[in-house]
């Protein structure tokens, strides 16, 4: 009974950090801002598909796909940063920490609003998508919907190693190095060509390519535009892959990002 | 129940600052207790450590050494903070929030029911007298409503022990007052409450102990009166009916001043008054009144502090 009674208050105050999290984002001004340029760029898809040469479904599919990957990178990755940053900043940690609210659950509290949010914002821009490419009479291919959700996963680790850099270096630091993490991890195509190159020169620093390769998230392998474009079938054990290799890597980068956090002191 | 809520052995903490990781130790092994109903004043200078103590009290720091426990568990646990509210010094909220919303967050944070909270934040969003601001956004509120919005998330809980630090800070004098008058209604509610403050005048007003912090160190502990009647100044005897002149000979007067047709007397402080008293009625003098001088809270925070000494051998 004290411990579903724990349960039930942990849970409480889990949701509230959540909650809190995603009405803080969706009152702030940049978020409004960067949301209407997604909206903006999303729709020039019409116009750039006008001057394309009978190739509009393609540069449809790329450049709302493209748009909504970039926009929402930015917003997971800003949110994420400014929303922890500013509670230490403003010192209304202060307030929370001194509740009886383990760390953690700060914490995870926050990038669960921010997963929620992001959930929000994908969709929105999924049924956009979908809005601008049945406007131009295009076909709407599942393999759509399935970009979109493994975009989501992306973010699903892309915010998890931003929450992680936010408890250790400044948000402008934090915010370029997420996004660096994010640029390297789509890059893995290029990196195993380097490291194939480094392996035939018997180059010594070939074995941190693979350590790279470990550590690195393997983003592109989550990235279907290639799939969308050239409509190829995405198998079902790939979805339930892609899902558990996401929850995986985010756990374990919040596991650093809460050992980390719980040395921290609020000085 | 035990009486002893706040629990502090040889607390230790030591920052490391800089390139060169210099040390700096912010608090120097200070041991102290707060008891159950009583208010409590932690007061010192700027860097004396009385922040750092606090936020090693409420969890927000790690001590480098020494012990600290609240309601019998150590601060690093999170069940010390169940029956706690804390005022931070200077506080900010979230500015998108209206006062209600901000009170029902901080409840569930303390995993209540909303149902609950909500009964709670009404009753405490009229006690600290935000009634007017209830549809503002915390962002348009000035900083005597911030503060007051502060002291009702700190109570949200109900808890037994509040700790404030510096909550009469930038508060004209009707704001200090109505954290005065909050405070002591807290304490007739059998509240423990805490604070620090540099308002030596309501730390003196308010507290029942006071404990004195200076570069770290605790200087001073203990009941407020007897922290100010440890350097009594002397006994003043106002009397009428009796010139200057016809005084007897006393060893150990230090002065008389006449003030409309009363003469006051300033005799050292070891004086035997009972024998001053029938000298001065035998010399045909009506005792009008007989009062101990003392040293305020402000003379002690400086002696103890050693500005006064200081200043008395520059002297």
């Amino acid at each position: 009974m004290a411990e579903s009674n724990a349960f039930t208050k942990g849970a409480r105050a889990l949701s509230a950090v959540s909650f809190n999290t995603v009405r803080e984002a969706m009152r702030s001004k940049v978020f409004g801002s960067l949301l209407f340029f997604a909206i903006l760029m999303i729709l020039s898809s019409m116009v750039l598909g006008e001057m394309s040469l009978h190739n509009e479904q393609r540069v449809a599919y790329d450049v709302t796909l493209f748009s909504s990957t970039l926009f929402a990178v930015i917003i997971s990755v800003y949110s994420s940063i400014t929303l922890f940053y500013t509670e230490l900043e403003r010192r209304t940690i202060y307030t929370i920490l001194s509740k009886p609210i383990p760390r953690w659950q700060f914490l995870v509290g926050k990038y669960l609003g921010v997963q929620m949010l992001m959930l929000v914002v994908v969709i929105f821009m999924l049924l956009l998508s979908i809005g601008v490419l049945e406007w131009q009479g295009l076909e709407i291919d599942r393999n759509l919907f399935f970009a979109f959700g493994t975009l989501y996963l992306q973010l699903t680790i892309t915010t998890a190693i931003a929450h992680t850099l936010a408890t250790v270096a400044a948000p402008l630091l934090a915010g370029f190095a997420t996004m660096a993490l994010f640029v390297g991890g789509n890059l893995f195509s290029q990196l195993a060509v380097i490291k194939k190159l480094m392996l035939e020169k018997d180059n010594p620093a070939a074995p941190l390519i693979t350590v790279i390769e470990y550590v690195l998230p393997n983003l592109e392998a989550l990235n279907l535009s290639r799939e969308l474009t050239y409509q190829l079938h995405v198998p079902t054990d790939y979805l339930l892959q892609a899902l558990a290799y996401s929850i995986t890597y985010a756990t374990i980068v919040m596991m650093l990002g809460v050992m980390v956090f719980a040395r921290k002191d609020l000085s | 129940m035990n009486d002893v809520l706040i629990e502090v052995r040889d607390l230790r903490k030591t920052y490391v600052v800089g390139l060169r990781r210099r040390k700096v130790e912010a608090v120097k092994g200070i041991s102290f207790d707060v008891r159950r109903g009583e208010i409590f004043g932690i007061v010192g200078p700027n860097g004396a450590g009385k922040t750092s103590t606090i936020k090693i009290l409420t969890g927000l720091m790690q001590q480098t050494s020494g012990e600290a426990r609240l309601f019998g568990h150590p601060t690093s646990d999170v069940a010390s903070r169940r029956h706690l509210g804390y005022l931070p010094e200077g506080p900010y909220f979230y500015e998108h929030l209206k006062v209600e919303e901000l009170l029902v967050y901080y409840g569930q944070l303390h995993g209540l029911p909303k149902e609950l909270v909500r009964k709670r934040a009404d009753e405490l969003i009229s006690r600290v007298g935000l009634d007017h601001a209830r549809g503002r956004a915390l962002k348009k509120f000035s900083k005597g409503m911030r503060q007051r919005a502060g002291l009702a998330q700190a109570l949200i809980n109900d808890p037994e022990l509040v700790i404030l630090d510096e909550p009469q800070s930038g508060l004209d004098p009707v704001g200090r007052k109505e954290v005065r008058d909050l405070i002591f209604d807290l304490k007739q509610r059998g509240k423990t409450v805490v604070f620090s403050s540099h308002i030596l005048p309501d730390v003196e007003a308010v507290c029942d102990r006071v404990a004195l912090f200076h570069e770290g160190e605790l200087k001073k502990l203990g009941n407020l009166q007897e922290i100010m009647n440890q350097n009594k100044q002397g006994v003043e005897v106002v009397i009428t009916g009796v010139d200057a002149n016809a005084l007897p000979d006393f060893q150990d007067l230090r002065g008389v001043e006449e003030r409309t047709s009363a003469l006051f007397l300033d005799f050292a402080p070891a004086i035997d008054v009972a024998s001053v008293t029938l000298a001065l009625q035998n010399a045909g003098a009506e005792i009008q009144s007989v009062t101990s001088k003392r040293e305020d809270l402000e003379q002690v925070f400086l002696r103890g502090t050693g500005v006064e000494t200081a200043r008395e051998e520059e002297e």
